[in-house]
């Protein structure tokens, strides 16, 4: 394999899929199930990170080179295996499509309500298709690249309404017992356990020996930049955290310092397409990769047309409003999302572990 | 409108094949290729004519509904 990229790479194109989205989607979920102790639910949440970084470092001293689905198919039996990988595919390519419906959600809800739909999906589909046809390198460069950009910027829009935060916002702390944190700890964990894609892209990883500490970098500053823009939100909006769609855009709106330094959403919405495109293309490139294995193509560039095709019609058709995508749609996501990044792997390693012990006696 | 969106889709996934052909050399590559434009065409037609009925979120929706209250919040 030709193309090779740094486990750091890829960590670094996770965390900003993961801090993009999460940051936009995440602190109204959490409101509504944990109020005033998101916070707690994003630290809860965090530790599945941490497991999945160490459930990949197995899998990685175990099967040198070898992804996930591959694994399944070497470990289960072959008609097997290959039944548990077809689901997963299908999975995450709604998954996918869903993400994808998001980001349109967003654009045409905030800043282009007059265009049709299927140029906002169709435009962002190409690009993304575009950068999976060159590879995996090009993804994590344009992420590398996007990185200090959609830091300053966001974090731009959080301090300046700072003035206008009060820490009284927080408390009380746990009034209502842990209970609500624990539950609101489903949604982030949603969002953390994204970390285990990177087990499906082992043969690209150029050098593997230092990926449990860089994975446990990652999720660490993932934890901290989520806690950081979430925490800002609530102590800005208090109880309307769980009131508007998009809380973050909300209090970006407010800013206004000396009437020359406003509309300061627009840097964020063109932040926030680069974090989604970097998302949605590197979700893709997870895709089109596993599904070549898994047809036994000779190179996965054959099929990155035909999928994104495929991703197009799906994103124009699933959940046709608003009201449908954030009822329906966010907690339907929310449990594939844990069977497919959290139950699949933990099975699969179960079945490893089980496998090693009764063939060591 | 419906007719002229399918006619639209087709020459698109057309237009996928021409950009492929070159690098078809193989005969599972070009089988496997085919049977993903079919599927293609296929969810297409869903997509046109059995917008609600066959929708993919519907089908989800039906498949997961006892774990959503457990795992989705």
């Amino acid at each position: 394999m030709k193309e090779k990229t740094t486990s750091f790479q890829l960590l670094i194109t996770l965390y900003i899929g993961i801090i993009t989205t999460g940051m936009l989607m995440m602190p109204r979920q959490l409101y509504r199930i944990a109020s005033l102790n998101l916070w707690l639910s994003i630290i809860i949440g965090s530790l599945f990170g941490y497991f999945s970084i160490i459930v990949i470092t197995v899998f990685l001293h175990t099967f040198k080179n070898k992804t996930l689905t591959e694994i399944t198919e070497e470990t289960l039996s072959p008609y097997f295996g290959r039944a548990l990988t077809f689901i997963f595919i299908i999975l995450t390519f709604y998954c996918e499509a869903y993400f994808v419906r998001q980001y349109t959600n967003f654009i045409s809800t905030n800043f282009y309500p007059e265009t049709p739909r299927y140029i906002i999906i169709g435009s962002m589909v190409m690009v993304c298709c575009f950068a999976v046809y060159h590879g995996i390198e090009v993804i994590c460069r344009c992420a590398l690249i996007a990185l200090p950009f959609i830091l300053l910027f966001f974090s731009l829009g959080s301090s300046l309404s700072f003035p206008e935060m009060s820490f009284v916002n927080l408390l009380p702390i746990l009034d209502k017992g842990l209970i609500p944190p624990l539950g609101g700890s489903s949604v982030s964990l949603a969002w953390f356990s994204e970390f285990i894609l990177i087990s499906l892209c082992t043969p690209f990883i150029r050098q593997s020996k230092t990926f449990l500490k860089d994975g446990f970098i990652t999720v660490t500053i993932t934890l901290i930049t989520l806690l950081f823009f979430t925490v800002s939100i609530l102590l800005f909006l208090s109880a309307f955290t769980g009131v508007p769609l998009y809380p973050y855009m909300v209090s970006v709106r407010y800013i206004s310092i000396g009437r020359f330094l406003e509309h300061i959403e627009a840097l964020v919405m063109a932040m926030w397409i680069v974090g989604a495109f970097v998302k949605i293309s590197f979700y893709l490139f997870i895709i089109v990769h596993s599904s070549a294995t898994f047809l036994r193509l000779s190179s996965y560039k054959l099929n990155a047309l035909p999928i994104s095709f495929l991703l197009f019609l799906f994103s124009l058709w699933i959940h046709p409003s608003s009201q449908n995508l954030f009822k329906i749609g966010s907690p339907l996501v929310n449990t594939i999302n844990i069977l497919v990044n959290l139950c699949y792997p933990l099975f699969i390693l179960g079945f490893v572990l089980f496998k090693k012990k009764n063939s060591a006696y | 409108m419906k007719w002229i969106s399918l006619i639209g889709y087709s020459l698109v996934l057309y237009g996928i094949y021409l950009f492929e052909k070159k690098n078809l050399q193989k005969t599972h590559d070009k089988k496997v290729f085919f049977m993903l434009l079919g599927i293609c065409w296929c969810v297409m037609v869903s997509f046109l004519f059995f917008h609600s009925l066959l929708n993919p979120a519907r089908i989800m929706l039906f498949l997961f509904k006892p774990l959503i209250p457990i795992l989705g919040k």
